[in-house]
Order: C-alpha cells, then structure tokens, then sequence
C-alpha cells in the first residue's frame, strides 16, 4: 500500500517530505522530498525539485531529480530538468531536457 | 498504484506538508499539514494526524488534532481523542466524549425552542 497518494484532483503548492510511498496523481508545486519510492502518475503535473530513493515518471516534472537508487522516466512522460541518479532509463516516447550526471 | 480510486487522497503518517492543499475528491491526512486545506469531498484526521490551518471540505471527521477553522457544508464530527480548536461551521456539529475542544460553533440549523413551551 503506498503511503500517501495525491489523487488527480488534488493539488498542493508548498513542501512535502515523507518517508514513505508517495504517488503523486495530481499536482504539486514545490519542493517532494521522500526516503522511499516516488511516482508520478501520467495525470500528474509536478513543478519541484524532487528528491527520492526512487523515481517513476509517467506524466510531467519540471525541476531537478535526485535519486538515490533510480530514475525511470516511462512512455508518455516528460520530465525538464536534471537527473542525479545512478540508474536511469528513458523509455521510448519519453521526453526528456537536462543534464544526467551518474555520479561516475 | 496501490489505491484505485483516483479521487481518493491521503497523507501517510510520515508525511509533512507545508503549504496549501486544493482540489476535488476527498482526503485523509494520517501525517502532519501545516497550511490550509480546501477540497470538494469529505476531510478525515486520522488518530496521531495533525492539521494547523483551516480546512474547507464536504465533511470533517477529526480524530487527531486540529488547530484552525473549519467550514463544511455537511457535518462536523469531532471523535473521542481529537483535540481541537477554532471556529466551526457545518450542517451539524458532533463532539464525542472524550474530545478536547476549545470551539465556536456556527451551525446552521435551527432550535425550535416554541415546541417545548407549548408541551
């Protein structure tokens, strides 16, 4: 069971921290920090820096991602900004602007 | 997705909001949000949860602890164990033994205090 979930209607503008599942299905804008996994549903629209154990992306995130294991950015997802990460994969209809650094 | 209903949102215990939360579809907050909440659907305070701010729902059920006003155009529920204190206005206002509560209440019915003197 995912921890805490943001539903597609929901939106929040501030700081969320967690240490827990978060699924983000609606918006937030601000800063996502979470000790656990991180998805981003493929309604969802994040406007933060996220930092995460993991990431998924299936729908938008502007701002810069921080992963401490990886960083999967699916079909139909769009993320603009850059990747810290040491894995990472870009699916095929992914989009993708920024930098990767892998940390090597 | 480990819920399915997309209208449903919660705060886990070990999330921290700061800032305002918005939108449609209900929300239940088992963690901690600083800030205001306005949503569509019915609001819930689990037990351990707190909320300061104030909160604009359907409904309102609170077992944690709330800091802030509340408006809901539905019922207001305050549960055994809940701490709360503000301003409250809903349809009706319960308050369970065993709540702490430094309230005002606005609700919206009326007394029909003429029946009982005619008796």
């Amino acid at each position: 069971m995912a921890g805490t979930v943001i539903g597609e209607g929901l939106s929040i503008e501030g700081d969320l921290t967690s240490e827990e599942e978060v699924v983000i299905q609606g918006s937030l804008r601000g800063k996502l920090t979470s000790s656990d996994a991180v998805s981003v549903g493929s309604s969802a629209v994040v406007e933060a820096d996220v930092n995460a154990q993991s990431l998924t992306i299936a729908g938008q995130v502007t701002g810069d991602v921080n992963a401490a294991e990886r960083v999967d950015l699916q079909a139909g997802g769009r993320l603009i900004g850059d990747v810290k990460a040491s894995r990472l994969t870009i699916a095929d209809g992914a989009s993708f602007k920024g930098n990767v650094d892998m940390d090597v | 997705m480990a819920r399915l209903n997309p209208e449903s949102s919660v705060l886990g215990p070990t999330t921290r909001v700061t800032g305002r939360i918005s939108g449609e579809g209900a929300l239940r907050v088992e963690g901690n949000l600083k800030g205001d909440l306005a949503i569509t659907g019915p609001a819930e305070i689990a037990e351990g949860a707190s909320v300061e701010g104030n909160v604009k729902a359907e409904t309102l059920e609170v077992m944690g602890s709330l800091l802030g006003d509340a408006i809901a155009s539905g019922p207001i529920a305050l549960r055994s164990g809940s701490l709360v204190r503000g301003d409250l206005r809903g349809s009706e206002v319960s308050i369970e033994p065993g709540a702490r509560v430094s309230v005002r209440l606005d609700t919206q019915f009326e007394l029909d205090l003429g029946s009982h003197r005619r008796r």
